[in-house]
Order: C-alpha cells, then sequence, then structure tokens
C-alpha cells in the first residue's frame, strides 16, 4: 500500500469493494493526495450518497457520513450550518446527483453553501445492475432500454453553473494530476464547488453501452471523447458535438458564501439585541 | 524502484496501459484473491513519472525515489 493510503484509508475497511480497473479507486487516491497536500485532516467531514461511489468517503479515516440515497447534499448542508469551519465532501454518483437528488443538488448551487460536490459520472446505475441513468448517452442500450436510451443526458457542469455554482471543473480518471489539483482548488474555494469526474465502468456501462470490459480501453475511449476547455474555445459547434470539455470551466470568488453571510446575519442581529 | 502491494493489487493494469515507458508486464504470478499481479519488466528504464502511482485504484503501488 502506498504510504498516503497508510496515513489516511481505514485499514480494517480494505481491500476496496470495487471491480478490477473500477475509477473510484483513482478518484479515492486523488483525494487523499488533495487532503494531504491541502493539510485538512482534522477539520475534515466527508458526505457519501448511495452507489458504487458512495462508498469513496468510507475509506478515507476522517469524519464520514454515509447517507440516504440522493440526500447527500441536504446532509452536508445541515453539516456545514452547524459547523462552518468544516470542510465538507460530499461523493455522489451521476444517479444519486442528478437522478434522485437532482433537485437538492440544483439548490445546494443556488445558495453557494461552501460544499464540495466529487460527482463520479460512470453514464449508468453500476452497483444496481446497469440501468439507464440521468447520463446515459441517447440511443445507449442498457439492461432497462434494450431497444436504445431514446432520452438525451445530463450535462452535470452546465446544470451546476446554471444554477449557481460558483467553481465548475471536470476531468477523467485518465486525468489524475489535474485531477488532483481540482479537487484541491475546489475544497480551498469559499462556495458551492462541484468538480464531474467521468470515469469507466468496466462491469457494467463497459460491458453492456461500451462491449467491452477493459479498463484500459474504456478510458482511452473516454479521453478521445473530451476536449480542453481553452481548445474548445475556436472549435465550432460540429467539431464540439458530443464532446465533454474538461478543465476549469467556472471561477467565479465575488458571489457570497452562504453559511458566512448567515452566521453574520445571526452575530449582527444578536449584537442589536 | 517501484513497489506492487502483491496483497491489494486487482490485477486491471491501467499502471501498464498509462506507462509512458511500457516496462510494467504481467509477471504470470497470482496473488491471494487470483488476479495475475504486474511486475517492473525492465526497472532501469524507470523515470519515476509517477503516472502508475497516481492512476492505481488501489493504492498498491508506490514509487520510492532513489535508484532502480
Amino acid at each position: 500500500m502506498h504510504p498516503l493510503g497508510e496515513k489516511y484509508l481505514r485499514k480494517n475497511a480494505l481491500p476496496l469493494l470495487w471491480c478490477p480497473g473500477c475509477g473510484n479507486g483513482t478518484i479515492l487516491n486523488a483525494t487523499v493526495r488533495a487532503i494531504e497536500n491541502l493539510g485538512i485532516r482534522d477539520r475534515l467531514a466527508l458526505v457519501g450518497g448511495i452507489g458504487c461511489s458512495g462508498w469513496i468517503p468510507v475509506y478515507i479515516d476522517a469524519d464520514t457520513l454515509h447517507v440516504l440515497h440522493g440526500r447527500a447534499i441536504p446532509f452536508a448542508t445541515g453539516l456545514k450550518m452547524s459547523d462552518p469551519n468544516r470542510k465538507v465532501i460530499v461523493f455522489s454518483g451521476d444517479g444519486d446527483c442528478l437522478g434522485i437528488g437532482g433537485n437538492h443538488f440544483i439548490h445546494g448551487a443556488r445558495r453557494n453553501i461552501d460544499i464540495t460536490v466529487i460527482m463520479v459520472h460512470n453514464q449508468i446505475y453500476g452497483m444496481t445492475g446497469g440501468q439507464v441513468a440521468p447520463t446515459t448517452p441517447t440511443a445507449s442500450k442498457t439492461k432497462t432500454s434494450p431497444y436504445g436510451n431514446p432520452e438525451m443526458p445530463f450535462n452535470g457542469c452546465e446544470l451546476a453553473r446554471a444554477s449557481g455554482a460558483t467553481y465548475v471543473a471536470r476531468w477523467t480518471t485518465a486525468h489524475p494530476r489535474q485531477l488532483s489539483k481540482a479537487i484541491a482548488e475546489a475544497i480551498d474555494h469559499q462556495g458551492f464547488s462541484f468538480v464531474e469526474v467521468l470515469t469507466q465502468c468496466p462491469t457494467q456501462a463497459g460491458r453492456v453501452i461500451h462491449g467491452t470490459a477493459d479498463p484500459a480501453k474504456l478510458l482511452d475511449m473516454i479521453k478521445a471523447n473530451t476536449i480542453s476547455a481553452n481548445a474548445a474555445k475556436d472549435k465550432s459547434a460540429e467539431e464540439l458535438a458530443g464532446k465533454f470539455l474538461i478543465g476549469t470551466l467556472h471561477h467565479d470568488t465575488q458571489r457570497p458564501e452562504f453559511a458566512g453571510y448567515y452566521y453574520e446575519k445571526i452575530h449582527k442581529a444578536a449584537a442589536a439585541n | 524502484m517501484v513497489i506492487i502491494d502483491e496483497l491489494y493489487c486487482k490485477g486491471c493494469y491501467l499502471c501498464s496501459h498509462y506507462c509512458p515507458k511500457k516496462i510494467i508486464k504481467p509477471s504470470g504470478k497470482r496473488n491471494g484473491k487470483g488476479y495475475i499481479i504486474p511486475c517492473i519488466a525492465e526497472p532501469e528504464e524507470c523515470t519515476k513519472c509517477k503516472t502508475c502511482e497516481l492512476i492505481c485504484p488501489e493504492l498498491a503501488l508506490t514509487v520510492e525515489e532513489g535508484a532502480n
């Protein structure tokens, strides 16, 4: 085990429950590095939803909540409001964050509360057996869409930005260095931070949607389907069709943060009485 | 030098695929879980870029400073 793994992971919970080649482990790896670089272990609170990705915080030896399906952001909001010095990180899957918890997600972003949401985007409901998810590409065949998915997938980053998130970034597990840096930036940012991670699911999305269970091939496919946000600026709409923009997509440091604003008002009201 | 933790490796070979020098190869040896674990075929070629260490989903790889 890597020395950072020795330092930050719960030994009694190992080995990690994910399938061989699952991207969740790479995200855990990148998160542990970000926590080490920022030195915030003592004031860390991690919240996980339901799904494979909801297990990421369970392995990190810090204060952890593993909560109801889709309700990771409301729990994190309560946690942040009761203890505003905490650095709260939410791990959520695409189904957890945009499907079941979609409403909580947009309202968390609207409030601009200082929590970091790391959304693991694997295009499918992996843990429950490969059902169609809000991010499954149109026309993909899954267990519950055998004739092709008729729906359009959500764009998590656009939704976060439109809802008022002040830090929005997207990376893939094929960019572990940049991912770790983006997670550190998101944790450091005062406000609602959203990091979408495109990741491979060899067992469900791989076999069912992409026709291969080889994690390396899947990761190559994901990487080939992305374009850096800077390079995309002078590209036409046809060239960008179906591509995911990667990089820091939005960073606004001007908007006031919710918990800080709220406590300021409380102190003012208390002083006035 | 690159150390592979045989206890935690699940043989996904992402390290091998992303190694820029392509020196991580299957060793033919199985670990306790039954996965064929990789080995460093040409340790002297390693540039210590740490890509394998960063991409490893099991945190099973460690790249140590010093001589190969």
